[in-house]
């Protein structure tokens, strides 16, 4: 599930909006996976189990199709906002499929990228330009690289592959924020993989939900760089939690990106069409193709 | 009045009736002394308890130490602000422009590589980069590190599969010693360019590495680094560190200051620039590891075992981050002791090896310390930060002076009086008065600064004059005074009020500077002259009290040394003299006068920060270092507002964008046909008002706007010619980068690399039948959706969300393009040269773009001309301290004027005369314009801060004026006539007045000591116009009085001849 399940987590999601249009009985719960007994060896071991069932947890959703909207914050407040939408194709073990198009402003509407995702490797992107009309290929853009000019960069977006990480679990803890406060376990996760702009990241993960309440991300420093607030839960098939709310705190700039999800759908078969009232069916993988940029 | 003494045998009786009960209070004077003292002691404390709390209150963002824990309480006020000036315009729109963008600076670090034939592409100048910016990029404080290994590289090429695909990485990824000979010639020409590398490896070499086919003229290399990171001959390069300036918040100082809202607004100021010189000496910190320099202590290999050891892990990442925190060479170790983690070793003058790291405690390498250098290069730093924190250095240096000069006035005093009473009494006014100024500058909310650094010199200088007149009169006084009261009434008598006039008129001077517009001169005006007030109260106070605790000696008259120059017969000689040369002086100081105007017309005022500091200076050597080969180290900014050209425009919300959209789908796919309602009369009104109110927010885009990026392209081409020609005015400025340089580079990439793409684009890059708007429907979102038409604008709005989404944060668009496009600013370099040749440049920035791109919104009078696009707004730090030369031109004339007139009037006043009133103008003010106009006649220009000294000098000049007039005036009134009354002041007040001269030019002598260039000229400068003043009031003063006199005693019946005796002589 990893990257792509990564890349939903990250990007929040959903919908009170579709709850009406859930499929309701005719479609069955997803079952949720037994969760094992961790192995409390070691305070590593630990967090290391905590970390593959969470993610096991959140894998199996088949594809998705959301629209959302981000608002970049400079450190004076003042914002801009882009709206976007995006689908995603599920491929476990290979690395997911991607399409994001930009809706607004009007200027990129129609800018559009496909992402095959490599898990291990660097992604292949293409990238569309309506004012071109070209489909270029691009390579080498890096894990580091920021994400269409936001506080994400690449490596925020994609998953946390349990196994690009050491962990270490510091504990069970009560997450307060403002009225709110989560029960999570709170993690260490230090990248062992090359291109990483991090140090080690603190993960706060919900201890009954399984989601990414917060993550806080180290530079290379040690300094406290950035932190990423998830809210907004909202639960899909009695199995996958999305955030609709994330934000994404630059403490060094001042500057934030606020992803907001203003629609969002797991396993597209298991709605029905609001125009025809039949149900879809899942996105087929041959959409995910540089054709389908140019449409 | 008192009829004066008819003999000075007994001054007794003669002493006024005021007098006599002021000493019948001699025990509440001195209790009055003693509570000025104590008032002294209390405002040191009070200031100094104020002080504490500011420190306190910046360390309370945070530790910014070396990691010793407390920070000394901050005096010094480093903030380059200060300097500017405060009602100028031009600073609120630099603070806007760092609002806007991120608040940062840049440092850069230089070096060369002469003998590799790749330069600084060679295997070993590659690997050193690539070491510095992994431990630069570690330094907490720096944001980014763009150098040769790692900026982004943009390129069309093949990728593995054998298709072609836009390209980003870094130069250099991974280690740079992997690169083979060719990856590095590739670099190279993808950095220089194809011309400048065949030039470099040979012909042969180039088209075996790039293919035989290619052209080099073809491969343009990368602007944004040639010149920049990269010297064009490949030799130099620089590796430049963003270092943030952290903004803290000012709620957190408000509640460590509680009610001190004068300092309360500075401490976030304070604690980012600690935070910067943290980041700093985290740099340097890299550079000595580089160098071999940095020496880890045994303590610290200890302790990384310790805390590898520990098990709790979040413990131990505390600990980890500690000792490998680069900006601290100490820390608080586990058992709470402070642990030196490393010796920081500086080569000192004798070719041994002196730590750095913490100055208090100079270690010295071990004799046989050889270091260990990773690579053999020296390096260079240059950037705003390192000037500001050389004022700094230089400031704080000059404090080291002010012991020397007490040390050199003692030893005057020693050798003027040879009495304990004769160094007691004028210390104890110097010292007093200078603790006072401090503790009341303190108590202010004032720091020091470069300027105010020497206000104890000056304090110094005028404060003691008056005590050496006092205590030189008493000592004459007192061998013939009967009692010890008398004798110190008498001397109170005498110079009481020369002594206030001389203290008001000091006191003039300094707080004429308080209405500069730069708040260091008007610190230094406010310190200087309460401290000058203060030090009158303690002549009047402390100085009896202390002679009346000296044993009397009748008849043990002692004379100050030289006193005896001034004999009653040698006066009388040398104002026979002057009888006779009356013509030649007045002849010589008319001449002198209209050649001091002429000169002083011509005088150029300017700051050239180069001079402002001695040649051996390091940073500003290594500020030439980097210049000669790499252009300017001052910055530039040219910022364009696209909402200040109009009344700002709000953009439609989101529920209206929804609607407009839902709009313009029905509008365009009504015409054909389908599912879409076509619109009815009043949602076609509702549209057009939306799209009007669209577009009106839209022209304020002018980031993305094709027009306009159009024109500035011209604009920048423009400017480059003129960079270029050595004849311009802006030929100081070297670089400049902006986003236009991102579109011509993304412009060229998507275009497969020609090089005939490297331009902005424009509407003829747009894609045939891309220019219609399409309606579309997803069957996923299940929505339709409206695409406009695309033009320039949305092609560049499209290559800017390209270029973002693969740029590293660090290099990504938000420091040069806001958010909503609708800022854009331009940056450049600009090397050192004298403030009016720099300000000559941005006025040339300025014309260029009024004249003739219009539409890009350059102003006139301020006002942004009519039919512009943007707003333009020319600034930078080093604009700024430009702009303040005028500030000090404008603030020295008012200050003279006010300081004269002021003067003027008093003296006027106090002897009713006119007469005398103009009469002293004349010795005020040639000792002032002499020396300024030598520079104007010279044809050197003065640093601005040094000329603000005359109207300082110009209060102390007229000490001497006022003590020859009173005494003539009361020689006069016994009847004296013209001749004889001018022997008496010889004989009274010659010695004093040259006595006080020269501690004064001595005491201004001591700034000549100081690094701080304007400091020595001020020195000299005050100097100088001193000793002239007193030359003046020994020549000139005299034939000029002795001409009113003359005229009095003929136009007026002659007074009364009481057969006065002369004045008291103490011969």
């Amino acid at each position: 599930m990893m990257q792509f399940s990564a890349l939903a987590t990250s990007l929040f999601l959903v919908a009170a909006a579709f709850a009406p249009q859930e499929s309701g009985g005719s479609k069955p719960p997803v079952p949720v996976p037994k969760q094992p007994e961790f192995d409390k060896s070691s305070p590593e071991k630990h967090g290391m189990a905590i970390a593959e069932y969470a993610d096991l947890f959140d894998s199996g959703w088949k594809d998705e199709v959301l629209q959302g909207r981000m608002t970049l914050f400079d450190a004076g407040g003042d914002s801009v906002e882009r709206r976007f939408s995006r689908m995603v194709y599920e491929r476990a073990k290979e690395g997911d499929k991607l399409i994001i198009r930009f809706l607004a402003p009007a200027e990129i509407k129609g800018v559009s990228a496909l992402t095959f995702e490599n898990p291990g490797g660097s992604d292949d992107n293409w990238l569309y330009l309506p004012s071109t009309k070209r489909v270029r290929r691009i390579s080498g853009a890096n894990n580091t690289a920021s994400f269409q000019g936001t506080e994400f960069t690449y490596e925020d977006l994609a998953n946390l592959d349990p196994s690009e990480y050491e962990w270490r679990l510091f504990g069970e803890e009560d997450l307060v924020r403002g009225e709110e406060t989560t029960p999570v376990f709170r993690l260490e996760a230090r990248p062992t993989y090359k291109d990483t702009g991090y140090q080690r990241l603190t993960v706060y993960l919900h201890r009954e939900r399984w989601t990414q309440e917060r993550i806080e991300y180290f530079d290379k420093s040690g300094t406290l760089l950035k932190t990423r607030d998830s809210g907004d839960w909202k639960q899909f098939h009695d199995r996958f939690w999305r955030a609709s709310k994330i934000e994404m705190k630059n403490h060094q700039t001042e500057k934030r990106t606020v992803l907001v999800t203003e629609k969002q759908f797991l396993d597209v078969a298991r709605y029905k069409s609001a125009k025809t009232g039949k149900w879809r069916s899942n996105l087929p993988e041959s959409m995910f193709t540089t054709r389908s940029l140019e449409r | 009045m008192t009829p004066p003494s008819p003999t000075s045998q007994n001054p007794g009786p003669e002493a006024g009736p005021f007098l006599q009960r002021l000493y019948g209070l001699r025990w509440v004077l001195s209790l009055a002394a003693l509570a000025a003292l104590a008032g002294i002691v209390l405002s040191l404390y009070l200031g100094g308890t104020r002080i504490a709390r500011l420190g306190a209150s910046v360390s309370s963002f945070g530790d910014t130490t070396n990691g010793v824990g407390a920070a000394p309480p901050p005096i010094f006020d480093p903030r380059m602000q200060i300097w500017f000036g405060e009602k100028d315009a031009a600073v609120a729109s630099y603070a806007a422009i760092e609002d806007r963008f991120v608040a940062e600076d840049f440092v850069m670090v230089a070096f060369e590589e002469l003998d590799e034939p790749l330069g600084v592409f060679s295997e070993k100048a590659m690997a050193a980069v690539a070491r510095l910016t992994a431990a630069i990029e570690r330094v907490p404080g720096v944001r980014h590190v763009r150098s040769l290994t790692s900026n982004p590289w943009i390129r069309w090429a093949e990728i593995e599969d054998g298709e072609e695909a836009l390209v980003i990485s870094d130069l250099v990824e991974g280690d740079p010693s992997e690169l083979t000979e060719s990856d590095r010639i590739e670099r190279m020409a993808a950095v220089l360019g194809g011309e400048a590398t065949v030039r470099m490896v040979g012909p042969e070499k180039f088209r075996a590495v790039l293919g035989p086919d290619v052209d080099p003229s073809q491969l343009i290399g990368e602007p944004r680094l040639l010149g920049t990171i990269v010297g064009e001959n490949a030799r130099t390069t620089v590796i430049q560190v963003q270092v943030l300036r952290p903004v803290a918040d000012a709620s957190l100082s408000e509640a460590a200051l509680g009610a001190d809202p004068g300092l309360g607004g500075i401490t976030p100021d304070l604690f980012s620039i600690q935070a910067q010189r943290a980041a700093l000496r985290g740099i340097e910190h890299a550079l000595r590891v580089e160098m071999g320099l940095s020496v880890r202590t045994d303590r610290f290999h200890a302790l990384v075992g310790e805390v590898e050891a520990m098990d709790d892990a979040d413990e131990r990442n505390a600990w980890r981050r500690k000792l490998s925190d680069p900006t601290r060479a100490f820390m608080i170790g586990p058992g709470g002791a402070t642990v030196r983690k490393w010796f920081e070793y500086d080569p000192n003058g004798e070719g041994g090896w002196v730590d750095s790291a913490d100055p208090s405690a100079p270690v010295t390498a071990p004799a046989d310390f050889q270091p260990q250098p990773l690579s053999d290069y020296t390096f260079h730093l240059g950037g705003i930060p390192l000037f500001e924190l050389n004022f700094e250095t230089v400031g704080m240096a000059d404090a080291k002076y002010v012991g020397a000069m007490f040390l050199i006035i003692i030893l005057l005093l020693i050798a003027v009086f040879r009495s304990v009473a004769g160094v007691v009494a004028p210390m104890a006014v110097v010292f007093g008065s200078v603790g006072a100024m401090v503790g009341i500058a303190f108590c202010l909310g004032f720091l020091f600064n470069n300027l105010t650094m020497i206000s104890p010199n000056m304090l110094t200088a005028v404060g003691i004059a008056d005590a050496i007149h006092l205590v030189a009169s008493w000592m004459v006084i007192r061998g013939t005074a009967a009692t010890k009261r008398d004798a110190i009434l008498e001397t109170m008598r005498r110079n009481a009020l020369p002594v206030l006039l001389t203290s008001v008129t000091t006191a003039i001077g300094f707080f004429s500077l308080t209405v500069s517009g730069l708040a260091p001169v008007r610190m230094l005006g406010i310190m200087a002259g309460l401290g000058a007030l203060v030090a009158l109260v303690l002549s009047l106070t402390v100085v009896p009290a202390i002679l009346s605790l000296m044993p009397h000696h009748p008849g043990g008259s002692r004379q100050a040394a030289g006193a005896g120059m001034f004999t009653l017969k040698r006066s009388r000689r040398l104002v026979a003299w002057l009888g006779r040369s009356e013509t030649p002086i007045l002849g010589v100081a008319a001449v002198l006068a209209a050649v001091a105007i002429v000169g002083v017309a011509r005088v150029r005022i300017d700051s050239d920060f180069r001079a402002m500091f001695p040649d051996d200076n390091e940073v500003m050597t290594d500020f030439g270092w980097i210049e000669d080969r790499l252009g300017g180290v001052g910055d530039l900014e040219i910022v364009f507002d696209g909402t200040r050209a109009r009344v700002r425009p709000e953009g439609i919300g989101r529920g209206e964008q929804a609607r407009l959209s839902e709009l313009l789908i029905r509008a365009t796919a009504a015409t054909s046909g389908g599912e879409h309602e076509a619109l009815s009369e009043e949602e076609i009104e509702e549209l057009a008002e939306l799209r009007d109110r669209d577009f009106a927010f839209q022209a304020a885009r002018i980031g993305v706007d094709g027009e306009f990026l159009g024109t500035l392209n011209r604009f920048e081409a423009r400017l480059r010619e003129e960079m270029a020609d050595p004849n311009s005015a802006m030929a100081v400025v070297t670089d400049l980068v902006s986003p236009l340089d991102v579109l011509r580079k993304i412009h060229q990439v998507q275009n497969q690399n020609q090089s005939s793409f490297y331009r902005t684009p424009g509407e003829e890059d747009v894609a045939d039948g891309a220019r219609v708007a399409k309606v579309e429907y997803d069957e996923w979102t299940e929505e339709w959706s409206y695409t406009p038409p695309q033009s320039a604008s949305s092609l560049i709005a499209q290559y800017y969300l390209q270029y973002e989404n693969g740029a590293k944060p660090g290099e990504n668009l938000s420091t040069e393009l806001s958010q909503d496009r609708t800022q854009f600013r331009m940056q450049g370099r600009v090397v050192q040269a004298p403030s009016d040749v720099q300000s000559a440049a941005f006025q040339r920035i300025e014309e260029i773009a009024r004249t003739e791109f219009p539409i890009l919104g350059a102003r006139v009078d301020g006002r942004v001309v009519e039919g512009a696009r943007a707003a333009m707004t020319v600034s930078g730090k080093t604009l700024l301290f430009a702009r303040t030369t005028k500030v000090f031109a404008v603030g020295f004339i008012q200050s003279m004027s006010i300081a004269l007139v002021l003067i003027t009037l008093i003296i006027g006043f106090l002897f009713r005369s006119w007469r005398l009133a103009l009469t002293s103008i004349v010795p005020n003010l040639l000792p002032i314009l002499i020396p300024l106009s030598a520079f104007g006649l010279l044809g050197m220009p003065i640093d601005g801060p040094a000329i603000l000294v005359s109207s300082v000098a110009l209060g102390v000049c007229v000490d001497d004026t006022i003590h020859v007039f009173t005494k003539f005036v009361r020689a006069r009134r016994r009847g004296f006539d013209a001749e004889e009354a001018l022997a008496h002041v010889f004989e009274e007040a010659g010695a004093a007045v040259t006595l006080t001269t020269i501690v004064l030019v001595i005491g201004f002598a001591t700034l000549t000591m100081s690094d701080f260039a304007p400091n020595v000229l001020m020195g000299s400068l005050a100097g100088a116009m001193i000793a002239l003043a007193w030359l003046a009031d020994m020549l000139v003063v005299p034939v000029l009085l002795a001409r009113i006199a003359r005229a009095e005693d003929a136009g007026a019946p002659a007074p009364e001849q009481p057969a006065a005796s002369p004045v008291p002589v103490q011969a």
